[in-house]
């Protein structure tokens, strides 16, 4: 009888798209699509397994990223024999799905494009610092996937995150007397924290700053930074900032 | 389709009617016995549900702490985020990335949040501001923040390093290398100051000797730079921080001390209680 009601279920599941429950008989929860209920642990799921990744779906040796692209097959998963890991397909390419226990990785560091800060005596202007990821880098990377382009990092898991950034800049100026870089940290667009660091001279007009915090941030806060400059001592000043590998924002998840 | 169905449906009922397991598979055999459900397919894959936004997420709910409303029974979801391109998992209290460990099991944390505000006033008179006078005669109007004991799991209070937290102090319970923050957040306002109006100074203490004597461990003035001048300015919460990685002996204490400087007209500030602006974190590397 038992099998009856498992079968209807399943077949129900195929006409009418209700919740499909394996393993048990009472939906626990509204929230799912498919269940598999098994307490013990002993009853699992077996995703579908490829020999390697060559003969994971979509393989195209000719694409850069080594498969082609397909919106449509986004969030398949699949078990890789080879490496031992299962993978998941993001609509362009297969990666790691999950992790090894204990290893996460959790930085963000993403490269300051170039922009610029003009100064008229105090008044200087200022605005959201442009920042990229580049692909295959070995400096960049957004292991916590949180990056909008083009100046954004929208939060995933709420915690407490040090926040670096590290800047490589170079001012039209008349003489060095003291540049300091200040960077407010915008958090849902309310300016929350502030970042300041004096200027250390490199080379002819060429400076660079580096300063930290720590902010408590939550789930789906957006974060912008925004740069401006204190020039004592000059009355008409414009810096360029970024568009080098020195020049950086980086994020890391304390807690 | 028809035949993808059919053999779907076969497999299904082959399964179901030996052994209520699940095969799914075009070349047949029979389902691991450990398996609940098993798809064997060298050359497909399987698709589970995915959503766009973590605001679709189920139990997403913005007006709670964590932001995500607790439901047990859902733990070991797995659901898809198309925003960010990875599966999330649902630890029965809230949605983590999967390529991530949730923070609350992290063993070598311990936050503890403020207890109490403190206040700080400047007031000018005649050009001579309270605050400057203060310092000239080498003081200032610090204020050590009392601390909370309080854990709790969806504000990320943890005590994983089981510190002992006194009324204004946490105290380190095994010698070690490790990362200290304090942050502060001051809420306020000052009137009728020019740009760089306002800076917060943050200290972390430290006593050797169970509270007896005090030093300084960190320090850091944080400067609102040119807020009139920056287009969004002065209204909000503001946080300032002061970290430091250094080794501490068993039974050291810490504890957060705060200051206002302004020299605007008249200037008041408070810190903030809420944990997410006022907290002392302390992480142990090794």
């Amino acid at each position: 009888m038992k099998k009856y009601i498992l079968l209807s279920s399943i077949l129900g599941g195929c006409l009418f798209n209700a919740q499909v429950i394996m393993g048990g008989a009472n939906v626990t929860s509204p929230y799912t699509q498919l269940e598999l209920q098994n307490t013990t642990g002993q009853k699992v799921l077996i995703q579908p397994a490829a020999n390697n990744s060559t003969t994971l779906p979509k393989y195209n040796a000719a694409q850069p990223d080594s498969y082609d692209d397909d919106p449509t097959m986004e969030a398949m998963l699949m078990y890789d024999k080879n490496t031992s890991v299962s993978k998941v397909y993001d609509g362009s390419t297969w990666k790691q799905a999950f992790i090894p226990q204990g290893k996460a990785t959790t930085w963000t560091r993403a490269r300051i494009e170039p922009s610029s800060v003009a100064c008229l005596s105090f008044l200087c202007t200022s605005g959201n610092l442009p920042l990229s990821i580049p692909n295959n880098s070995n400096q960049f990377s957004d292991y916590l996937s949180v990056f909008r382009p083009a100046d954004t990092f929208r939060i995933r898991q709420k915690g407490l995150y040090r926040i670096n950034f590290n800047v490589l800049f170079n001012g039209a100026n008349i003489g060095f007397a003291g540049v300091k870089v200040n960077i407010a940290i915008a958090v849902n667009g309310e300016q929350k924290a502030y970042m300041s660091a004096n200027a250390a001279f490199i080379s002819s007009n060429s400076f660079s700053a580096s300063a930290d915090t720590v902010l408590f941030l939550d789930v789906n806060n957006d974060v912008n930074f925004r740069v401006n400059i204190n020039t004592p001592g000059l009355s008409i000043a414009a810096f360029t900032f970024g568009g080098t590998p020195d020049s950086s924002i980086s994020l890391e998840r304390i807690l | 389709m028809k035949t993808q169905i059919f053999t779907f449906l076969f497999s299904v009922l082959l399964g179901a009617s030996v052994s209520s397991q699940i095969l799914i598979s075009k070349t047949g055999g029979s389902p691991n016995v450990n398996a609940l459900l098993d798809i064997k397919d060298s050359s497909r894959g399987l698709i589970l549900t995915k959503t766009n936004t973590i605001g679709n997420f189920p139990l997403y709910n913005a007006a709670v702490e964590d932001h995500f409303d607790d439901l047990p029974s859902l733990e070991g979801a797995l659901l898809y985020n198309k925003e960010d391109k990875q599966y999330y998992k649902y630890d029965g209290t809230i949605w983590i990335p999967a390529l991530q460990l949730g923070g609350f099991y992290n063993p070598f944390e311990a936050r503890t949040k403020a207890n109490g505000a403190k206040n700080w006033t400047c007031v000018s008179l005649l050009g001579i501001n309270t605050c400057d006078l203060t310092q000239l005669f080498g003081s200032n109007n610090r204020q050590t923040i009392p601390l909370s004991n309080l854990t709790n799991r969806s504000q990320l209070l943890v005590n994983n390093l089981n510190t002992q937290v006194g009324t204004d102090y946490i105290v380190i319970p095994a010698a070690g290398l490790y990362h200290v923050s304090g942050v502060v957040g001051f809420s306020g306002t000052s009137l009728l100051g020019f740009g760089q109006d306002v800076s917060y100074w943050v200290n972390l203490d430290v006593s050797y000797d169970n509270g007896t004597s005090w030093s300084t461990l960190a320090f850091k003035e944080t400067s609102q730079s040119g807020g009139i001048f920056i287009d969004l300015g002065q209204s909000g919460n503001k946080s300032a921080s002061v970290s430091s990685t250094v080794t501490l002996p068993a039974n050291s204490r810490i504890r957060l001390a705060a200051a206002v400087s302004t020299s605007s007209l008249i200037s008041t500030y408070s810190n903030s209680t809420d944990h997410t602006d006022t907290f002392i974190n302390v992480q142990r590397i090794r």
